[in-house]
């Protein structure tokens, strides 16, 4: 078992070289600069991206979508869940009780929201003629870890699988699409700046507005 | 490329209705365009408008301005614009034969 | 042989562009956000799959894993293929509206993308010849339709005596090349050449409010159609243009004639073409109306405009230019019954015509098809006037009350306005 975990440890590494190197090509480009003068402020509508922009009601698709928007924070919050579960087990701790019960039913209901995620990209054509292979591995990935984390909140034994799959999941991250978890907030806040400055957003009270 | 069927020939036409060979234009065809604009009877007044655009075009090879096309028809702008519903570039143009100006239109 | 276009995509490689290259997750949540999903909902019509094309050439430029195991990211090199998908999806069924990026939840600006991509198709050659050409004709003669400056001239005092009538004062003017001027006004060729009536709106509007203003014979066309086009250089050229003559005549603010993507163009992008920043700043005609109304410059009477109205946010100016308030403050003071159409303002939907779409005829089908979207949009607000403020989404918005039999009619703003100014002769 030492030997595992001593891999997951190592996967930790491979996994922030790999996201680290990722950085490095993006930080290696040119930022473009803004020389048009602003209506509004770059900086409210960043912040109005990460914070208020983020809730479900603040755009018309998740508002639409409240189910696919639901799942896709239920798939992550199990995700979080299973990461903390997983330092536990590399530091030989272990949940109980309270946080054994709220553990058991985040990784549950995340691994739920992932195994549908799955079918539903299966399933719609949409979907389908947009993704590539790295679509479902990623999922599949983190749905096993997920099912391997379960299994070992109701099960220490488990613990071989949980690390084996861990490890799979850490060396895949920079690779494949899973490195969103970066990349997500230079997008978010280049999203804010620009239609901040633009005085678009945050939405003002008043006219204007959608709703 | 579409075509348009019209008496028995095949003509070249572009998606827009615009026709592709300026040559093979007449006034036939022309009461033909109008249809598709949804100008069923051509006036004399339709036509001072059409002539005027067609011969400009073949001595400019580009469209006129409307302030020419009012100056030579005599007519008001407000009048070119009721009697080519669809617009001078649009409507006129078409049925005079010319091809799709560049540009907003 | 596609080495001009990969040239493009490294030249523009920047921390944006990257961002959105790398963020999206393909869950597809921006499906319906676009209107040519909503009018036909096919895979390609998803946003993300527009951005996927240029994606799996970047994937193949600057990802590891996709230069090492291309098939499972779906990188891939630019071929010929690859180039005529990626003209059918960034020219033929993308507006550039950018609908899609305020509802994605990462935050992926697929404009940017497309527009990237066409900046790519462009260094080829390959842009579809109705835009292209609107663009040369642009460049070779210094606006979009050729108007030789002699045209020009003799068309605005053409203007000046009908604006003398209309108001009634035999000193009103249409100014041309005033030094000094306060406002360096712009305007669409189309305006000059077919329609001239948004023309004398404007000085009817300029004359009513007292304003020093004046258009150029040098440097007038409000358009900048290198921004559908995607070609950086052109954009440059023709926005340096209009930089250069307002410096010249020192004037206090350029005011943008309502054009859609000609205010985004030159507002909001014009510096960053040209990599410095303006002498004057840019504003929209619909911005300083608000103002003149708002300071009591110009007195409107709503009763002037007794049918009902609905305003159509042109994207470009409202999403895209941060201009929304104005056009309803304006039409609250100008006309008896403003509806709003829903959803509206940043959220609105595309006419249809957007992008340049009005210059690629042979896109016209899937351009009509889609606005059905707003066709829909207009009828449920049983208005029989839609005013907008961009002459591209008049003239698609006119297509589609003729397609989809709205029965209405379609005005730019300042025509709204100039029917309910009430001139400073008139006022007790
Ligand atoms: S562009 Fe955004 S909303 Fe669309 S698939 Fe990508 S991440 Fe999802
Ligand atoms: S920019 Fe507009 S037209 Fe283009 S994909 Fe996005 S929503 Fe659709």
């Amino acid at each position: 078992m030492e030997a595992l975990r001593l891999g997951v440890i190592l996967a930790a590494g491979v996994c922030l070289v790999g996201l680290w190197l990722r950085l490095r090509h993006f930080l290696s480009l040119p930022l473009a600069r803004d020389l048009s003068r602003a209506r509004g402020s770059a900086r409210r509508g960043a912040r109005y991206a990460l914070t208020l922009g983020m809730m479900p009601w603040a755009k018309e698709s998740t508002r639409k979508h409240a189910l696919s928007y639901i799942r896709g924070v239920v798939f992550h919050l199990g995700i979080f869940a299973a990461l903390v579960a997983l330092v536990a087990a590399l530091s030989g701790a272990r949940p109980v009780g309270g946080s054994l019960l709220l553990a058991e039913v985040l990784v549950g209901a995340g691994l739920v929201a992932g195994i549908i995620g799955l079918l539903e990209r299966l399933a719609r054509p949409d979907l389908r003629a947009l993704s590539t292979a790295d679509d479902y591995v990623a999922v599949l990935v983190m749905d096993l870890v997920l099912l391997a984390a379960l299994a070992w909140l109701r099960d220490p034994a488990a613990v071989g699988w949980f690390y084996a799959l861990a490890i799979a999941m850490l060396v895949y991250i920079p690779l494949g699409k899973i490195r969103h978890c970066i990349f997500f907030f230079p997008a978010r806040i280049f999203f804010g700046r620009h239609f901040g400055h633009r005085g678009v957003l945050p939405p003002a009270v008043g006219g204007g507005e959608a709703r | 490329m579409p075509e348009i069927e019209y008496k028995g020939q095949k003509i070249e036409v572009d998606e827009d209705g615009f026709i592709q060979d300026p040559s093979l234009w007449n006034e036939e065809l022309a009461e033909y365009l109008a249809k598709t604009e949804g100008i069923e009877e051509l006036t004399e007044d339709h036509w001072k408008v059409i002539r005027f655009l067609n011969e400009y075009y073949h001595e400019y090879g580009i469209a006129p301005m409307i302030r020419k096309l009012c100056k030579e028809t005599g007519f008001k702008l407000k009048y070119i614009y009721e009697l080519f519903p669809s617009g001078p570039a649009k409507g006129a143009c078409k049925i005079a034969g010319l091809p799709k100006p560049t540009g907003c239109v | 042989m596609m080495d001009k276009a990969l040239e493009v995509l490294e030249r523009r490689l920047s921390r944006q562009l990257a961002a959105s290259l790398e963020t999206c997750v393909r869950c597809g949540i921006c499906a319906d956000s676009c209107h040519y999903y909503l009018a036909d909902p096919r895979p390609e019509h998803v946003p993300a799959y527009r951005a996927e094309l240029l994606r799996r050439i970047y994937r193949r430029h600057h990802d590891p894993v996709g230069r090492l195991f291309p098939g499972l990211v779906r990188a891939r090199e630019l071929d010929d293929e690859l180039a005529e998908e990626l003209i059918k999806s960034a020219y033929g069924t993308c507006t550039m509206c950018r609908r899609c990026v305020l509802n994605c939840p990462m935050g992926v600006d697929n404009g940017l993308i497309v527009r990237t991509a066409r900046g790519m198709l462009a260094a080829l050659g390959r842009v579809p010849k109705g835009l292209q050409d609107t663009v040369d004709v642009h460049l070779e003669s210094g606006n979009n339709m050729a108007v030789s400056e002699e045209d020009f001239v003799e068309t605005l005092e053409w203007l000046e005596e009908q604006l003398q009538d209309e108001v009634d004062d035999p000193e009103a003017r249409i100014p041309v090349n005033q030094a000094g001027a306060r406002v360096l006004y712009t305007l669409n060729p189309r305006e000059a050449k077919y329609y001239p009536l948004t023309i004398l709106a404007a000085a009817k509007v300029f004359y009513a409010a007292g304003e020093s203003w004046t258009l150029s014979t040098r440097a007038w066309d409000v358009t900048n159609y290198a921004l559908f086009n995607g070609d950086d250089e052109a954009a440059r050229e023709i926005a340096g243009w209009l930089a250069q003559e307002a410096a010249e005549l020192g004037v206090e603010e350029v005011v943008m004639a309502e054009c859609g993507h000609g205010f985004r163009a030159f507002r909001w992008e014009g510096e960053n073409w040209l990599g410095r920043s303006y002498a004057a700043p840019v504003r929209g005609f619909v911005e300083l109306v608000a103002e003149y109304i708002r300071t009591g410059r110009i007195k409107l009477d709503p009763a002037q405009n007794p049918e009902p109205v609905t305003y159509h946010d042109p994207c470009n100016q409202a999403r895209n230019g941060g201009i929304l308030e104005e056009p309803r403050y304006i039409l609250k003071h100008a006309v008896a019954d403003f509806r709003e159409m829903h959803p509206h303002g940043r959220e609105n939907f595309c006419c249809g015509g957007g992008g340049g779409m009005m210059a690629m005829g042979e896109f016209a089908e899937g351009r009509l098809a889609a606005g059905r979207v707003k066709a829909e949009q207009i009828r449920a607000t049983g208005a029989k006037v839609v005013a907008t403020s961009c002459h591209n989404c008049l003239d698609q918005i006119t297509e589609l009350s003729k397609h989809y039999d709205l029965g209405i009619k379609v005005l730019n703003l300042c025509e709204v306005v100039a029917e309910a100014i009430i001139l400073p002769g008139d006022r007790q």
